[in-house]
C-alpha cells in the first residue's frame, strides 16, 4: 500500500482542518458568552428604551436623575419623610372629617 | 423554599414600591367605599370618570409642554375662554340675551373646530414666544394666562352664558355602548398621544428636547418647530376640553376652569411626568389624573372641610414627589 503520510496535500489539508476546529471552538466560545450576557441583562431588568440621546449608553441619566444624584438624605431616612409625611395627611384629613380648629389657628 | 419566599418578597416589595401612590390610593378608596357605600354606585363612578376625562385632556396637552421642560400656565383660562366660546356658537336659536341674535344655530362639529381653531392660534402665539424670543415658558404662559382672561372678560363682558342647544349638551348626557361619550372622547385622545409620543419622530425629537436641547439641536433636531407644534397642540387640547366643559355644564363663564393648569401639572407630577424634563409616559398621565380627583371625590364624600381639602391636595403633591425620589435612590 502506498505511503501518504509525507504527501504535502495530506498535511495541509489536515492543517487547514485543524484551523477550522480552532476556529469553530472559538466562535462557540463568543457565542456562549454573548448567551450568557443576553441572559444576565434579560435578568437585570427590561431594556432602557434607546432615545435620540442614549446611544445605548447603559449608564444614561436623564435630568431628573442627575437632580436626584445630588440629593442628600438616605433611603431609610426617605422611609422616615414618607411615614411622616402620610401621618400628616392623615392628620389634616381627621382635623378636616371632624371640624377640629388646628389650634386656634384655622 | 428559603430562597423563594425570599424573592418573592423582595418582588412584592419592589412593586409596592414602584405603585405606591396608586396602592394609597386604592385603599383611601375601599375606606371611604366601605363607610359611605354610595362612593362606589355607579352614578358617582362615571360622575367621577367624567371629570377625568375633561382634566386628563388638559393634562394630556400640558405633559408635552412639561416634557421639554416648559409649562403652559394659560391653560385653565384658555380652556375657559373656549368653553364661553363654545357656549356663544352654541347658543339656542331666538334663547334671550342671544350673544350674537342673527346666529344660526351652529352645528356641534363646527362650534369644536372653531373654539379649537381659536385657541390653536394662542398657542401658535405661546410657542413662537418661548421658541424665538426665548421667554421662559413660565413667563411666557402666566403673561398669556392673563391676556386670555382679560381677553374673555371683555369679549364676554362677565356675564355667564347658557342657552345651549340640546344638541350641544347631549354630548355630555349621551352614552355609547353605556360609556358616556365624553369618556371615549378622551380614550381617542390618549390613543392618539400615546401613539404620537411613542411611535412618531415628533414624540422622539420631544423627549430629546426635553432630555438635553442642545444636544437635539446638534442632532439636527429643529428644536423651534417641535416646540410651536407643541405649545399649538397643547392648547388644542385645552379648547377641547373647554368645548366638553361647557356641554357638561351647560354654561359657562369667565371664572370656568380657573386653576385647572395647576390641577394639571400637579397631576402629572403625580403620573411621573419630570418638570425637569425627558420623562413622562400617557399611561402615568391618566395614573395622576384619577388619583388626584379620586382624592379630591373621596375627601368630599368624608365631609373633609374644604380648608383642608387643599392641604391634604398638597401634601399627597409632596408624598408622590417623595416616593419617586425613594424609588430611584432605592434603584441606586
Amino acid at each position: 500500500m502506498p505511503d501518504h503520510s509525507n504527501d504535502p496535500s495530506l498535511s495541509d489539508r489536515e492543517a487547514q482542518l485543524a484551523a477550522r476546529e480552532a476556529a469553530l471552538a472559538a466562535r462557540e466560545a463568543e457565542l456562549e458568552a454573548r448567551e450568557a450576557e443576553a441572559a444576565r441583562a434579560a435578568q437585570s431588568g427590561p431594556a432602557e428604551k434607546q432615545g435620540l440621546l442614549n446611544n445605548g449608553d447603559p449608564g444614561f441619566k436623564n435630568s431628573k436623575e442627575k437632580i436626584y444624584d445630588h440629593f442628600p438624605l438616605s433611603v431609610h431616612q426617605m422611609d422616615i419623610l414618607i411615614a411622616v409625611l402620610v401621618a400628616l395627611i392623615a392628620i389634616f384629613v381627621f382635623l378636616g372629617v371632624n371640624h377640629i380648629s388646628f389650634f386656634g389657628l384655622f | 423554599m428559603e430562597a423563594t419566599k425570599k424573592s418573592t418578597g423582595r418582588l412584592i416589595k419592589t412593586w409596592l414600591g414602584n405603585n405606591a401612590i396608586i396602592v394609597l390610593m386604592v385603599l383611601v378608596s375601599l375606606i371611604v367605599g366601605i363607610i359611605h357605600p354610595n362612593f362606589f354606585g355607579a352614578a358617582n363612578i362615571i360622575n367621577l370618570l367624567k371629570n377625568v376625562s375633561i382634566r386628563y385632556i388638559i393634562a394630556l396637552g400640558i405633559s408635552g409642554c412639561l416634557i421639554t421642560t416648559g409649562n403652559d400656565l394659560s391653560a385653565g383660562r384658555l380652556a375657559g375662554f373656549a368653553a364661553c366660546l363654545a357656549c356663544i356658537f352654541a347658543q339656542t336659536s331666538g334663547a334671550a340675551g342671544k350673544f350674537y341674535p342673527n346666529l344660526p344655530t351652529l352645528p356641534t362639529p363646527v362650534v369644536f373646530i372653531l373654539v379649537v381653531a381659536i385657541c390653536a392660534v394662542v398657542g401658535l402665539c405661546n410657542g413662537l414666544v418661548v421658541s424665538y424670543l426665548r421667554v421662559q415658558p413660565f413667563i411666557a404662559t402666566l403673561g398669556m394666562q392673563q391676556v386670555v382672561y382679560g381677553i374673555c372678560l371683555v369679549y364676554t363682558g362677565g356675564t355667564p352664558i347658557g342657552s345651549l342647544n340640546s344638541d350641544f349638551t347631549s354630548l355630555a348626557s349621551n352614552t355609547i355602548i353605556g360609556i358616556p361619550v365624553l369618556i371615549w372622547i378622551a380614550v381617542i385622545v390618549a390613543v392618539c398621544f400615546w401613539f404620537l409620543y411613542n411611535k412618531t419622530r415628533h414624540g422622539k425629537y420631544m423627549y430629546a428636547i426635553g432630555g438635553n436641547e442642545a444636544a437635539a439641536e446638534v442632532a439636527g433636531v429643529n428644536v423651534a418647530a417641535t416646540k410651536i407644534r407643541i405649545y399649538i397642540l397643547a392648547s388644542c387640547m385645552f379648547g377641547l376640553a373647554g368645548c366638553l366643559l361647557a356641554a357638561k355644564s351647560g354654561g359657562a363663564s369667565v371664572n370656568t376652569a380657573m386653576s385647572y393648569e395647576l390641577d394639571a401639572i400637579a397631576a402629572c407630577t403625580i403620573g411621573g411626568v419630570s418638570t425637569t424634563g425627558g420623562v413622562g409616559t400617557v399611561p402615568g398621565i391618566l395614573v395622576g389624573v384619577l388619583v388626584f380627583e379620586l382624592m379630591k371625590v373621596a375627601l368630599q364624600f368624608m365631609n373633609v372641610n374644604s380648608s383642608y381639602t387643599y392641604i391634604v391636595q398638597g401634601l399627597v403633591i409632596i408624598l408622590a414627589v417623595a416616593i419617586d425620589i425613594r424609588k430611584y435612590l432605592a434603584k441606586k
